[in-house]
């Protein structure tokens, strides 16, 4: 008897913020947190009256993410390149429904890199260098690769802009995502160049501040925080194209509110949400056509296209093959 | 009656490591087992290509499975040697001064792992103080690279680790009347022989405790090797998480989880049964002596 109160109790805890959600619409959005989605809650207030939805964010990208997607746990998911494809390969989301998505018009080409999500914004990664320990400005990726400043050089471990790196190096060696052994061939000559392989932007900074690393791959906006920080770095996109960095965002599938879901990606596209992520994250909005007057971020049709992003539907189905070798002949001496 | 109330104690943990511990174990051993499509989807038939995958390739054996244990191996030897001198400093200073002490070993505990693993950057860096002092005494004409290497891995896990060995270690000296080292300086010994036949013998559980435990938290590092090792330092934990985030090959990472538990086990037993084996053999020793 006892027993069975206590197991019906303990139900009943469960299920009962159930009931309480069940009142009002809610739409649960991961993000990647911090500051990121500190700008997007700025204009939320707008889609949640019009619309009569209470939208909650849960700190979630990456493998954290697309797990929450296949889960059926968040309504909307952000990601990059790599879990975009991954997300649609494990059919994770909802075709994008440019009857909703009205903003997907008025969007950079670049921008719909597929039919299940959408680039929101984009960041660049390029050559962050210390004025004062390089002559002269580098032009070239291949900047890093010159001998003198062997052992000052810095990049990250493996991750999606090394990955960009080495397509890169393919394909100005005759290879391609297809035919990557040039690629790794020159980032092999790279890896005996690197003494450190940074994986924190604090870490880098100090790197830069101490002089130990006169030149790394950075991105421009973390170049701004560093000055701010008082260590004097200049950056520079190099010639061969500015690696970018993509924020994706996509509607997940078998969720009740995917038409909310729809909605609240058209509003993330919309001109006030676009503006922001230039404004306060320095970032490169999707949408053209916005006046970005007073704002210190790169913003052309011609930037966009600039930007190196290679085809990642490839390259995905080698990630982990490309990884154990990234570990065998890029960082092992 | 006492036997129903203690199985009832037992209760809470026993299902908190149910639920927390023994059911996620589980999964991922059975995980490990399976494998990965290209993007990452499950592929739930039975498979031992994983385990295949690492132990046939001397990548993953030598850089990865022997590096950290060998890594995890040296830093506790120096952990427990260091905090058996800290321990025995506080067991043997006045009885005012031990609680104070004590704080002070606790204190970095209560700072961010990351904060101290960055702060200990700072100070092996190029231009800090160890290299300052370094040159300004002439023992090296120019910074030396400290960080970024195995030597800078090995420091940060002994400075995680130390605090507990001193903590392990110093219950247990604690225990030992001091009359037992005077007794046996009456009748001859030196301090040193005293120490060495009474005191260190019987402090023996607090050596096996502190080096257990010293051992399992560096065979686990993370922040320290990706911080500390500039990203030249491979080590299980990292090459597990890389493997399930960035590679998102989940069967994969597993496998890596589960290699790294059971080689630990394996040889926290040995150690455990050495250490016990040749604590027994003592009193024999010494009769027949």
């Amino acid at each position: 008897m006892k027993r069975r109160t206590v197991v019906k109790g303990l139900i009943g805890l469960l299920a009962a913020p159930r009931i309480a959600f069940a009142q009002q619409k809610e739409l649960v959005v991961a993000a990647f947190g911090g500051a990121y989605t500190d700008t997007v809650r700025k204009t939320i207030g707008a889609f949640e009256s019009a619309n009569g939805v209470k939208v909650s964010f849960v700190p979630a990208s990456g493998a954290d993410g697309l797990a929450k997607a296949m889960a059926k746990q968040v309504d909307v998911m952000h990601g990059d390149l790599a879990w975009a494809f991954r997300g649609v390969a494990q059919d994770a989301f909802e075709k994008l429904d440019p009857a909703i998505v009205t903003n997907l018009s008025a969007l950079h080409p670049k921008a719909r890199f597929s039919e299940y999500g959408v680039v929101t914004n984009f960041g660049e990664y390029g050559i962050a260098y210390d004025p004062s320990q390089v002559k002269g400005e580098p032009t070239s990726w291949l900047d890093l690769w010159k001998p003198e400043y062997k052992g000052a050089v810095s990049t990250t471990g493996y991750d999606a802009a090394n990955i960009e790196l080495i397509v890169l190096m393919a394909k100005l060696n005759g290879g391609n995502e297809d035919n990557i052994d040039p690629g790794f061939r020159k980032m092999a000559e790279l890896g005996k160049q690197i003494s450190v392989f940074y994986s924190q932007h604090p870490q880098l900074l100090d790197l830069f501040r101490t002089k130990e690393i006169v030149m790394a791959r950075w991105l421009r906006g973390r170049v701004d925080w560093a000055n701010k920080q008082g260590v004097a770095l200049k950056f520079v996109a190099p010639k061969e194209g500015a690696i970018a960095l993509v924020s994706t965002v996509h509607v997940v599938k078998g969720r009740p509110q995917t038409e909310l879901a729809q909605k609240f990606v058209n509003h993330l596209l919309s001109a006030d949400s676009q503006k922001l992520y230039a404004a306060d994250l320095g970032y490169t909005p999707s949408r053209r056509g916005l006046d970005l007057a007073g704002i210190d971020v790169p913003y052309s049709d011609a930037m966009i296209d600039s930007l190196l992003m290679s085809d990642w539907a490839k390259i995905v189905p080698k990630m982990d093959a490309w990884k154990e070798r990234w570990e065998k002949e890029v960082v092992a001496r | 009656m006492i036997g129903r109330s203690k199985t009832l104690l037992l209760v809470p943990s026993v299902s908190i490591l149910a639920a927390f511990f023994v059911v996620p174990l589980i999964w991922v051993v059975g995980l490990s087992f399976m494998s990965s499509d290209g993007t990452g989807k499950l592929v739930t038939d039975f498979t031992l290509g994983n385990y295949t995958r690492f132990l046939t390739d001397a990548y993953y054996l030598d850089a990865l499975l022997w590096r950290t244990v060998r890594l995890a191996a040296i830093a506790t030897l120096f952990s427990v040697v260091i905090g058996y001198f800290g321990a025995l400093a506080i067991v043997r200073s006045a009885p005012s001064w031990q609680p104070w002490l004590i704080l002070l070993v606790m204190l970095p505990l209560w700072v961010n792992l990351v904060v101290r693993t960055l702060s200990l950057m700072v100070v092996l860096g190029r231009t800090g103080p160890v290299n300052q002092f370094l040159v300004w005494t002439g023992i090296a004409d120019r910074p030396i690279p400290l960080l970024f290497n195995e030597t800078a891995v090995l420091i940060g896990m002994v400075q995680v680790a130390v605090p507990f060995v001193v903590m392990s270690i110093y219950g247990v000296l604690q225990s030992i009347p001091r009359q037992l080292e005077h007794a046996a300086m009456t009748v001859g010994a030196t301090p040193l022989s005293a120490f060495r036949r009474v005191t260190l013998p019987l402090s023996m559980p607090g050596i096996l405790a502190g080096s257990v435990l010293a051992f399992g938290i560096n065979v686990e590092s993370f922040v320290v090797p990706i911080l500390l090792g500039g990203g030249r330092v491979r080590f299980m934990s990292v090459a597990a998480y890389e493997t399930a985030t960035v590679s998102n090959n989940l069967p994969f990472a597993a496998t890596i989880g589960v290699i790294l538990l059971v080689v630990t086990m394996a040889m926290l037993a040995l150690y455990q049964w050495a250490v016990r084996s040749m604590t027994r053999a003592r009193p024999v020793l010494a009769t027949a002596g």
